[in-house]
């Protein structure tokens, strides 16, 4: 089993890398994205890695369970 | 009293000479018509308004004391819910474009039924932010709701539409949702009353969902009294709705006068003072000493509970709205519709890492319920920017865009589903109300509700009433 607390975090990503993401994920779910739409959604996912390094970078272990809980 | 004076009453009030016969709800319903038709042009608070059926339920409500019959604790009181409530007969907008061509719903959402059996008058639909993803209350299809106490500011959102109806007495009671702040934030910029209640204490079937896993409903009123009485008849399990929990009613009307005896209280330092204004902190610092309250704690990783809502609320909102955004992100409201794409498009680790972390967020917000009771946090940075307000501020050292920072305060307690009433206490520097929020334990709505009453008994709370 990989040590949880020895892989670094990822930092957030760059515009670029953004726009590559945003390109390679839509076309995997046949989302195609307007072209006035490109720039602001490519500054979200941008905002949206600086939140997600955030998280990643906070060290939990493998037991911490997620929040929501599915009650049957 | 006349029925146009009673508007100006509380809905305590309203009900009271409804049963009385002292007024009866159809002159009530018909003030409220007139009142919305002379006073909405300038706010655009209503999109809806459904008179007809307002006149045909307040006659009911008034052949029903006729009989001898009690229609309810809400005898005749006109309400309005903002337009992701299902209204039967009506398209259900969610504040979209897309919305309005879907077929007229068949029933009524049953936070409205509810409203409805305790004797309540439908008055129409509100306004609010496109299928709620918003804080300012402005709309792209509609228009902005527009600040009573300004109308060159915002009222909030996302449920403006539902706190300008009540601050500028058009109803006394109306309902909203909240998912990350859309109850707290137009209840501060319009200095009114607000609840968003425990995650799963009030059923949203009948309504738009946003984020599923954090979706919440709840009224605006403008006395801590109406807020309970809306919210006892709100209560109750619902089967239509997943997370509703199945909890007996625990109605708080009549604990109201305990106030906020023997209830512990500290106030919110460290995240919660960075980023306000000097007015904002004034308002919490005064709440606080009229509540007694003699320490400050500190909650653990805002900035990151604060992450979490964000990637939680992009992602479940981009996955749910997909297919829409195959074929129709062009008659998305801009203002939305990039975030909506961008959160189609998060990746899965990004998602399991904040609903971790939104787990050990939860374990130790209740680590701190363990010594104390309540808590108290202002609602918003700052009081209403002007509408269309864009660009950036600086807050914590970081710039964030003026519309996100909006309800940096409000997030990190809805992400672990705490009730909270946010207050109207304290003035901008311009004479704009205020908002400070109180925040209890899960399913403790009681006390927050109690302080909420003590800090309007001792004058602290209250709602202006809007210039001319």
């Amino acid at each position: 089993m990989v040590d949880a607390s020895s892989s670094p975090a990822p930092a957030p990503v760059t515009r670029a890398e953004a726009e590559r993401l945003l390109e390679a994920v839509s076309a995997a779910l046949a989302l195609p994205i307007p072209p006035p739409c490109l720039p602001g959604t490519s500054d979200a996912l941008v905002r949206l890695s600086e939140a997600a390094a955030l998280l990643l970078s906070f060290r939990l272990g493998e037991r911490d369970e997620p929040a929501p809980v599915f009650r049957p | 009293m006349r029925a146009g004076a009673l508007l100006d009453q509380s809905s305590a009030a309203i009900a009271e000479a409804v049963r009385s016969r002292a007024a009866s709800a159809l002159a009530v319903a018909e003030a409220a018509i007139a009142r919305i038709a002379a006073r909405n042009p300038a706010l655009n608070a209503f999109t809806d308004v459904t008179a007809d059926r307002a006149l045909a339920e307040a006659r009911a409500v008034d052949a029903a004391v006729a009989r001898g019959e009690d229609p309810g604790p809400l005898a005749g009181v006109p309400f309005a819910v903002k337009n992701l409530f299902d209204i039967r007969g009506l398209a259900t907008r969610a504040g979209s474009l897309i919305g309005r061509e879907s077929p007229p719903a068949a029933r009524d959402a049953a936070a409205i039924r509810r409203l409805r059996a305790a004797g309540a008058v439908l008055l129409g639909g509100l306004n609010m932010g496109e299928y709620a993803y918003d804080f300012t209350g402005e709309n792209a299809h509609d228009g902005p709701t527009r600040n009573p106490h300004d109308p060159s500011r915002m009222a909030g959102g996302s449920s403006g539409g539902s706190a300008a109806a009540v601050a500028a007495r058009l109803v006394p009671i109306a309902l909203g949702s909240d998912t990350n702040g859309s109850i707290r934030v137009p209840a501060a910029f319009c200095g009114v009353y607000g609840l968003k209640p425990t995650f799963g204490r009030l059923t949203r079937a009948g309504t738009v969902p946003f984020v599923a896993s954090l979706d919440h409903i709840g009224p605006f009123a403008r006395s801590v009294r109406d807020l309970a009485l809306a919210y006892d008849a709100l209560q109750g399990w619902d089967a239509e709705d997943p997370a509703c929990r199945r909890k007996a009613a625990e109605p708080v009307t009549n604990r109201l006068s305990l106030g906020a005896a023997g209830l512990r209280i500290a106030r919110l330092g460290g995240a919660f003072d960075i980023g306000a204004t000097a007015e904002v902190i004034a308002a919490v610092n005064d709440c606080a000493a009229a509540l007694g309250v003699a320490r400050s704690i500190n909650l653990p990783e805002i900035p990151r509970a604060r992450a979490s809502a964000q990637i939680i609320t992009a992602a479940e909102a981009g996955a749910l709205h997909l297919d829409r955004l195959r074929t129709r992100a062009l008659d998305y409201d801009p203002a939305t519709r990039d975030r909506f794409l961008a959160g189609a498009l998060v990746p899965a680790p990004w998602v399991y890492a904040a609903q971790r972390f939104r787990r050990w967020f939860f374990e130790r917000v209740m680590e701190t319920f363990r010594g104390v009771d309540v808590l108290v946090a202002p609602a918003t940075p700052f009081a209403a920017p002007p509408i269309g307000s864009a660009g950036t501020i600086e807050f914590g050292g970081r710039d964030v865009p003026v519309r996100a920072a909006i309800g940096l305060f409000t997030s990190p307690f809805s992400l672990v589903g705490l009730p909270v009433v946010s207050v109207p206490a304290g003035r901008s520097a311009e004479g704009l109300p205020l908002g400070v929020q109180i925040i209890a334990a899960p399913w403790r709505e009681e006390h927050a509700l109690r302080a909420a009453a003590a800090l309007e008994a001792e004058g602290f709370a209250s709602c202006p009433a809007p210039a001319g």
